[in-house]
């Protein structure tokens, strides 16, 4: 069952069992307070007509006493003159009943017969008097009885008061109660429909929104309704799915990344391989020509040295990935010698100068990887450069006493949009170079590592055709070094 | 002699597919980009291309709609294997697929299947003085009938299609009797003299020292 259908019912089943009860009881209450005080009243009238007869009977006796009439029989009297105490009540509710002591009706204008034994006419003393409440027929009566005595004769004199109204009066009540209560179902049923439709909305755009972002659509958020502790839930659940996104667009981009990093490489290992099996294959199976002969050599010799850079480059790549920089403060003017000594034979055959200034420092390093760096810097730009152009080389303090290491070419430059690619594995921003040219487009990658081991920064400028100048900015105190990594 | 484009950035496996079609007896031209290949085909109209997919001005995929727009059959040549890649390019309407590195004869093999299929391949192949009827499998010396077996006639046919390349024994038995052991070598051995007598090939059909045989004639 569906939360809403639960507050729906819970609540809706809730009201009609309190509201019926309660009513019902209201009903009972007030049922009982009438007929407590119709029977107060028949008890009280029974008494007050108990003395009137007994009072205008002592009144008379005495009278005839004076008068020395006859002496009335107190019977006769009673069957002579019940009916005018009757006059002051309403003759179609009360009634009497007035039986001698051997239980013969003396008087009656109580119509009905009455089945059954009349327990409320066991009265003995005269101050007792009974009552009961019997159905005859359709009606309800109520008999109240007690003691007459008239001149030592005592007679029983039963008061009747017709209780059907009170009964009717009840009953009507409960059809009232009835048909309001279907009313008040309708419309609360409705009522409680749409005010817990409206109030559990949230929840259910909260229930679509994750299923959708369960889908597979991460970019999806909810719609904050309210203020209440839903629209709260909803805040948290979009700041979750934020985070989601953004896990599953690493966990993506860093899949791209490898599934085209593996493509590059075994384009890389199929280019060379390829070449190298084919031109061995055409050795063995063909007749010697000069020409094919050592053009195959050179294409074997060539493409096997390619492959060699590629597997060195790579063991470079993985080794700088692994690594555990070990730090020391060393001078960094030998390094940039040394850079430029191991450089100088490609410089030649490039017909490349190299223009270099440094600035003496003590800087936190790890030099094998800064020399690997700068060497990898220094042949991107030669193989970036045209024949007879220049390479400066420079190491520098910042005013904020950090080093850079800049290398600046005019070269062939980087187009704008290929920038952000540069430092990723075998991207190469020109492909049409020629191919003697062409690295295996691993060396910056194998820089952006160097640099974030040390913790410093790569910033690449570059204009097409014009230049392009990397700076490396290393921090120059030992503190940085605490929080990499 | 049929007219084959190669479009290949790679200069060194260029030159290498060059070089055994050449030997072939295919007719080349080589284009090292797209806009290259598109400016080669209209003064030599290709009946093959083979067609590298990473160029570096365009995707093979592009290129290859224009090549289909003149019905050229066109081979793919890659490093990807990627399934997904495969499909792409027969689906675009490559003939074949040819996945780096690959063997000189299976190119060959692939280049004969694709052109036979687009009925390029002429019914009849002269070379060496003899004529050679596809069709109708026979083989005529100066218009003289050459009775050849089953075998002798694929052998025939093994050398023709990698001539001036020595096939070894392994390898002829494979192709030609098609299994896979090298026990019966001398097979292979009876056949070529059998062939060389019955065709007068003495001289064209050379022995490699401890490899197999190789068949010369001048490109």
């Amino acid at each position: 069952m569906k939360l809403w259908q639960k507050v729906f019912w819970g609540t809706f089943l809730l009201f009609e069992v309190l509201f019926n009860a309660s009513s019902f009881y209201l009903i009972q209450h007030n049922f009982n307070q009438n007929l407590i005080r119709e029977v107060d009243r028949g008890l009280t009238n029974q008494q007050l007509l108990t003395a009137q007869i007994e009072n205008e009977w002592s009144y008379i006796n005495n009278l005839n006493q004076l008068l020395n009439a006859a002496k009335e029989d107190a019977g006769d009297f009673l069957q002579h003159n019940a009916s005018k105490y009757l006059k002051s009540f309403d003759p179609s509710s009360v009634f009497i009943d007035i039986k001698d002591d051997r239980d013969q009706t003396v008087f009656s204008n109580f119509s009905e017969t009455i089945d059954g034994p009349r327990p409320e006419l066991e009265v003995k003393n005269p101050a007792d008097r009974k009552y009961i409440i019997r159905s005859i027929g359709r009606k309800s009566e109520l008999f109240v009885a007690g003691m007459l005595t008239l001149s030592g004769r005592g007679f029983k004199l039963a008061y009747i008061l017709d209780l059907t109204d009170i009964y009717a009066d009840k009953n009507a009540q409960i059809r009232a109660f009835i048909k309001i209560n279907i009313v008040i179902t309708v419309v609360l049923a409705a009522g409680l429909y749409g005010l817990i439709w409206y109030l559990t909305r949230s929840v259910r755009m909260l229930t679509r929104s994750a299923q959708t972002i369960a889908s597979g659509r991460y970019s999806h958020r909810v719609n904050v309704l309210s203020k209440d502790e839903i629209g709260l839930l909803s805040e948290q659940f979009n700041k979750m799915a934020e985070a989601i996104e953004e896990k599953v667009q690493a966990l993506e981009t860093a899949a791209g990344n490898r599934q085209r990093f593996i493509h590059y490489l075994t384009h890389e290992l199929k280019t060379p391989l390829t070449s190298i099996i084919g031109y061995a294959d055409l050795l063995r199976t063909t007749a010697f020509n000069e020409e094919v002969f050592y053009k195959s050599l050179h294409y074997i010799y060539s493409e096997g040295k390619r492959l060699e850079s590629l597997a060195f480059k790579l063991m470079d790549l993985i080794l700088v990935e692994n690594i555990q920089p070990r730090m020391t403060v060393l001078d960094i003017r030998p390094i940039f010698e040394e850079t430029a000594q191991l450089m100088r034979l490609q410089l030649e055959k490039a017909q490349v100068s190299l223009s270099m200034s440094v600035e003496a420092a003590k800087l936190p390093m790890e030099s094998d990887l800064v020399q690997i760096m700068c060497t990898n810097l220094i042949d991107n730009s030669i193989k970036a450069s045209n024949t007879g152009s220049g390479i400066g080389f420079r190491g520098y303090r910042t005013e904020d006493s950090r080093y850079v290491i800049e290398v600046q070419d005019e070269g062939i430059g980087i187009p704008e949009q290929d920038i952000p690619n540069v430092f990723e594995p075998f991207f190469t921003a020109n492909p049409s170079r020629s191919q003697s040219n062409r690295g295996a487009g691993l060396g910056l990658a194998i820089c952006s590592e160097i640099v974030r081991l040390h913790a410093g920064e790569l910033d690449i400028q570059s204009r097409l055709n014009e230049g392009t100048v990397i700076r490396v900015i290393l921090p120059g105190s030992y503190n940085s070094f605490t929080t990499c990594r | 002699m049929e007219n084959i484009i190669i479009i290949e950035d790679d200069p060194a496996i260029s030159d290498l597919i060059r070089l055994n079609l050449e030997l072939a007896g295919h007719n080349c031209r080589q284009a090292y980009s797209g806009q290259e290949a598109l400016s080669v085909f209209t003064d030599f109209s290709p009946d093959l291309a083979l067609l590298d997919i990473t160029l570096p001005d365009m995707e093979g995929y592009k290129l290859l709609e224009r090549l289909k727009q003149s019905e050229v059959p066109v081979i793919f040549l890659t490093a990807r294997n990627a399934l997904a890649d495969k499909v792409k390019g027969l689906k675009m309407g490559a003939d074949d697929y040819i996945v780096k590195p690959f063997e000189a004869m299976e190119l060959l093999a692939r280049i004969e299947a694709v052109l036979r299929r687009y009925g390029r391949k002429s019914d009849r192949v002269e070379c060496g003085g003899l004529e050679i009827y596809l069709q109708e499998r026979t083989v005529k010396r100066d218009g003289v009938p050459v009775e050849l077996t089953m075998k002798e006639y694929e052998l025939l046919l093994l050398l023709l299609h990698n001539r001036n390349k020595a096939l070894s024994r392994e390898k002829i038995l494979e192709l030609v009797w098609d299994y896979e052991y090298s026990g019966e070598t001398r097979t292979v051995d009876i056949h070529i003299q059998k062939i060389r007598k019955k065709l007068g090939w003495e001289d064209r059909i050379k022995t490699v020292y401890k490899f197999g045989y190789r068949l010369e004639v001048s490109p």
